[in-house]
Order: C-alpha cells, then structure tokens, then sequence
C-alpha cells in the first residue's frame, strides 16, 4: 500500500473509541479505532448492525464526543467541536427533512444558517436542484413526495453548503430494490461531480462493492480490514471479512509442509482430497498444524469425472439465481461445499441430485485465513 | 368493477355513516342541550327588559345592549361611553394577555423538559403537573392569598430575613390576579405544548444542528414552527377561560379590580339586570371570537412567510 501524505487526508481518525454506559453495562461502541479517508475518496464503513459503524459517522458529524482519541478534519483537530462548527454535513438514515419547510428551503437552509449573500444562496439551490433532478418539486412540502424523492432533497440539503465531507447513513435502506440500484450510480455520479469526500455507512455489501473506492469492514466496534472492494473480496484477511462479503466456502486443512522464502507457502491436504495444493501462508501461521482454507464458490467447478479434480462431493442441492446457479456439494468427511456456475444455453453439464462430482479449483483461488 | 359490488360498497358506507351518527348522538345532544340552548336563553335574555326583582320581563329592549358601550347621564340625559365597562373589558383583556405570556414563558420550557425525559420518567413528571387540579380552585386561590398577602408567608419570611422592613403591597392588585390565573392556568399550557413536543423528532435538531445552526436556530427556526400547533392551542386554552375568569379577580382582585366575569355577576346579583348581564356575556363572547379569528389569521400569516 502506498504511503498517503497528510494534505491527501481528508478525515483522520486516530485512536478513537466510544463508550456508552458504566460498568458492569459498559458498551463499548467504538474501541480504539483508527483510519484514514483520503480526499475525494467514496469511502464506506460496513459491518452488521451493531459494529459501531454508525457510531464512527456520529462522531465525524459531532453528534458524540468520543471517549477517548482525536479525529481531525483537514489537519484541524475537531474532535470537541459541535456539529455546527464542522465542515462537514450528513444524509440521515430517515432523512430528517424539515416537515415545515418546502423542497427548495430545506435545501436553502444550511446555506442561509452560513449566512451566504442571497444571490449566492439562490443560484446554489438552483444548482441542487438541477443536480438532482428536483427543479419541478421545488415547492413542494417534503411529506408530499416519494421516498426516493426525499433521499434526493436530503442529499441535496447536505451537499448544497459544499462541505469538506460528506457522511451518509445507510440512506438507501428505506427505497425498494430498483430505487436503490438507481441511487447508487446518482450517488457516485454526484460525488465525481462535486468532488467532495463521501463517507458512507451501510451494512449491504453489495451497495459498498459497486459504489466505493476504499472500504473498511468492521465488526464489533472494531475495523477489521481497509482495502479497495476487488482487495476486500479476492484477500479477505479473516474469516469474518470473507463470509460478510460475498459466499463463501470454508474448510479446515492439514498444513502437510511449509516453503522457505520470502512468501512462506504451505502444502495443504484439503479435508475430503486425496491432492496437496500450495497456498500462500499469512506470516502468523508459520507455526500451526491446521489452517482455515477459504475459497469462493465461483472459483470453483465441477466436472462429472473426479479424474484431474481437487477433491470430490457428492451433490445435494441445485439453487437456480437466473444468472448462475449454485450447486451445493457435501464433501467426503460431511462438510458442504457450494459450487456456483454461471448459467449458459444449452449447458451439456446437468447432473442430478446425488451424482457424485469432481470439484475443479485452481491454486490461487485457495487461500488460508489468518484467524 | 361491477355495479352490483359498487352498490354492496355504497350501501355498506350509508351503514357505516349512520353507525357513526348513532354512536355520537350522546355527545351531540349533551352539546345542544348543555352549550346551544343555554347560550341562544343568553342572547334571547339581552333582548328583553329587566325584571324589578331580578329575572326579565317579556319585552323586546335594546336598553341593554346600549349599556354595554354607553351611559346615559341621569340629570341631563347625556349619552357617553361607558368608560367603567371599557375599562373593565381594557382590563380583562390585557390581564388575559399578560397571563397568556407568562404561561407561555414558563409552560415552554417545562413542556421541553418533561418531553425530553426518557419515556418511563416522563408519566411521573406529567402526573405531578395535574396534581394542582386535584384541590378545589377556591382553595388553590385562597392559598395564593395566604402567600402573597401583606401578613402573608413571602412578606413574612422576607422582613424575618431582614430584606425589607415593610410588607411588600401585593394583595389586590391587577399583578395578584395575573399570578393567581398563571398559576391556574399553567398546565393548561404545558399539557398541549407537551404533546406536541412529545410527537416532535429530534433528529430534526441534529439535522439543524448538521446545518450549521446553532442552538438559538435551531429553537427559533426548527424547533417552534414545528410545535407550534401546540403552542397555539395551549394560548387559546389560557387566554380563553383567563378572559372569563371570575373566582381569581374576585378573591385576589379584591373587588375593585374588576374583570369581565365579575360584571356580569354583578348584573345577575346586586345590579338586578339580566338583559345586560346576557349583554355582556354575548360580547365578551365576541372578544375571544374576534380575538381567536385575529390569532389565526396571524399565524396562517407567518406560515405563508415562512413558506416564501
């Protein structure tokens, strides 16, 4: 990873953590967490609900004070300022939008709390407005439009001020499917328009792969992984980060011998396979017998004859998903093994429920976790 | 859709209405009988002539409603405007205006407390503020007087603390009538500014707060407009039964400081005339319509402001 200077450093969180509580009901939201999102970086915090995601975004807004550590802004040390004081505006997750005020005030609204000259203030709802796609709306009270219409005023009011950072909180939730889907490419068309650092917190896994540039995994108040979303989905580190993200398949190995070298790589007897593989060997496993051996379900496939394949399974289940199907295989020591294929017309290969298979897998495609 | 299930539909409707109908009739008889009919007596009564012995007499006057604006001199037969009754409506008004405010200013802040509490505290503190109504008005209002009269508990402990040497004049004032009726009238004000708080989202403040507003804009451009509903049924609630207020200025006023329910007792008793007691009950009537009909144009106002 290349070394980021500090100009290129949009929000720097360091060491920060956030109780709630005393003891013995001590939460502990955020512990020790540091991180840094780069300018005009699409940046998102994902994790399950609960993993101090939201939390981290609280205390970038200034909504919470953290317990202990510092977050700096632009090199400013911000971490006791109130929200006001900050460059930085939110999209929350129920919009919060102003009941009493109309499409074009609510936008107007921040601005007019900077005190911009009315001219100015004009032009750039205007702009906003135009930006996305709610000039006819415009008077409008926000409880007389769609929820898909109220994520863009709120988006909108948040950008319209031209903050340094922009944080949004899980705001697709609410909309349905196709909603969603349009609103993750406005949402990265509008942050390569503006040009303004978006973080953003979601626990969809799939809205952080399409959308982001970098993306921190985290659980249980904890970030576990920071990487580009193909770094996150092909090295997963953990075993948490690869069943979040994605489908997985894991299996417990033998660690048969191990290569010297600059990258230590280990002989694997898989669990079920008569074959060795070679895998690479984080540097914390030298030493163990067994290893936790991930390998995505894509990465595999399956062939009639167990001649030339890594191990064997005998299928239980065929799952069709319209673009590919998932086959699901119980290994020869009982461990389940999904297979997933993308589906082809006229596919020659259609075994049936109870065929035993060969299960092709290349070496890269295997990898040991770190835990 | 086809028109037999359109007629089931229509039919089941006409039901529905008509079951609504029935399950009012209590109420809306109750209002016709115990608010209709005895206000249409008043406005029939300030149109007949008194009776010598209190009571009417059947026959049409205007007499009375002459005498709420003007007097008539018994020498020289001079018409003039009746300034003690001005005065008295003058009064009653800003009396019930003063003591609006003040209930304002006070139950504002109380009600944001009480609703900014956690949900299980915030029964606890509601039920201590409708402890006043369990004790009869007479004895809240006799008790105030123990309070503020000249050998009263506050003159009292302040000249045993030595803060001042003479008993601070409060009885009998225009200033004790105010205190007594914002004491009255305080929950009456909290309980729908209350209401409104409870129901408002506080996500709204950290939105303004998001915004670069700061607390002061947030309370004035976020905070008020939202609630205000609550604020306004709260003021109708004080200024309404301040204005018609009579067991307050009578025991606190002393007598002579006279609001608009003390006169018209006065007619009804010693004055022995019922057409102008039934008079002035019509206008003062009158003065909170105009009065209410004046606030909500206002307010309808600076909503259209605050749209522009």
């Amino acid at each position: 990873m290349t070394k980021t200077s500090n100009a290129e450093i949009a929000i720097h969180v360091n060491g920060v953590g956030k109780y709630f509580g005393a003891e013995p009901n001590l939460v502990k939201a955020l512990d020790d967490v540091s991180i840094d999102i780069r300018r005009n970086e699409f940046f998102t915090l994902l994790g399950p609900s609960g993993c101090g995601k939201t939390t981290l975004l609280r205390l970038i807004a200034g909504f919470e004070s953290p317990t202990f550590g510092q977050i700096l802004l632009d090199n400013k040390d911000i971490t006791h300022l109130p929200p006001y004081h900050r460059s930085v505006n939110t999209v929350f997750q129920s919009y919060a939008l102003f009941p009493h005020l109309t499409v074009a005030e609510n936008i107007s609204f921040g601005l007019e709390m900077l005190k911009k000259p009315k001219h100015e203030i004009a032009q750039t709802v205007d702009e906003m407005l135009a930006l996305v796609h709610m000039e006819e709306l415009k008077d409008r009270r926000t409880n007389q439009i769609s929820g898909g219409q109220q994520q863009r005023v709120a988006l909108a009011r948040a950008l319209a001020p031209k903050p340094d950072v922009l944080l949004l909180d899980e705001p697709l939730s609410a909309l349905d499917y196709k909603l969603r889907r349009g609103m993750q490419i406005e949402l990265k068309r509008l942050q390569l328009e503006t040009g303004i650092t978006f973080i953003f917190v979601t626990h969809d896994q799939e809205e952080a792969l399409t959308m982001s540039d970098r993306i921190a995994v985290m659980s249980d108040g904890h970030i576990l992984q920071v990487g580009t979303p193909d770094n996150i989905y092909y090295n997963p580190q953990e075993r948490f980060v690869a069943d979040f993200i994605g489908e997985s398949n894991f299996i417990t190995a033998d660690i048969v011998s191990v290569s010297k070298g600059k990258q230590a790589k280990a002989s694997l007897r898989l669990s079920g396979s008569r074959q060795t593989l070679k895998a690479v060997l984080p540097a914390n496993k030298t030493k163990d017998k067994s290893a936790t051996v991930f390998i995505r379900p894509e990465h595999a496939r399956l062939q009639t004859s167990s001649r030339g394949a890594t191990m064997t399974g005998t299928l239980t289940n065929i799952l069709f998903f319209g673009t590919d199907t998932n086959f699901h295989l119980s290994l020869e020591n009982g461990d389940s093994f999904v297979v997933r294929a993308q589906n082809e017309i006229g596919r020659a290969f259609n075994p049936s429920i109870g065929d035993t298979l060969g299960i092709v897998i290349d070496e890269q495609a295997i990898q040991i976790l770190k835990d | 859709m086809a028109p037999v299930s359109n007629q089931l539909e229509l039919e089941r409707i006409k039901r529905k209405t008509r079951a609504n109908w029935l399950l009012s009739l209590p109420a809306l008889l109750l209002l016709l009988f115990a608010a209709s009919g005895p206000l249409l007596i008043v406005i029939v009564y300030s149109f007949l002539t008194p009776g010598n012995y209190g009571g009417v007499l059947w026959e049409l006057s205007g007499e009375a409603w002459f005498k709420v604006l003007y007097t008539k001199d018994i020498f020289d037969d001079t018409i003039s405007l009746s300034d003690a009754h001005l005065s008295i409506f003058w009064r009653s008004f800003q009396l019930s205006f003063l003591t609006t405010v003040i209930c304002l200013v006070l139950g504002f802040p109380t009600a944001y407390f009480i609703a900014t509490r956690p949900p299980s505290t915030r029964n606890v503190w509601l039920f201590l503020i409708t402890i006043p109504f369990w004790t009869n008005l007479l004895i809240r209002t006799f008790a105030i007087l123990e309070l503020i009269r000249n050998k009263g508990v506050i003159n009292n402990s302040l000249i045993s603390l030595g803060i001042i040497s003479d008993p601070i004049p409060m009885l009998y004032s225009d200033a004790a009538i105010v205190i007594g009726m914002t004491y009255v009238y305080l929950p009456l004000m909290v309980l729908p500014i209350y209401a409104a708080m409870e129901r408002f989202d506080f996500r709204y403040v950290e939105a303004g707060f998001d915004l670069y507003a700061s607390r002061f804009k947030v309370m004035r451009r976020i905070i008020l407009p939202i609630i205000k509903p609550g604020v306004i049924a709260g003021s109708i609630l004080v200024f309404v039964p301040s204005l018609g207020a009579y067991v307050t200025p009578r025991i606190l006023g002393g007598g002579k400081n006279l609001m608009i329910g003390n006169l018209i007792e006065l007619q009804f008793g010693q004055g022995k005339n019922w057409p102008l007691g039934a008079a002035l009950a019509v206008t003062m009537l009158l003065i909170v319509l105009v009065a209410l009909i004046f606030y909500m144009r206002i307010s309808q106002r600076s909503e259209q402001n605050d749209a522009q």
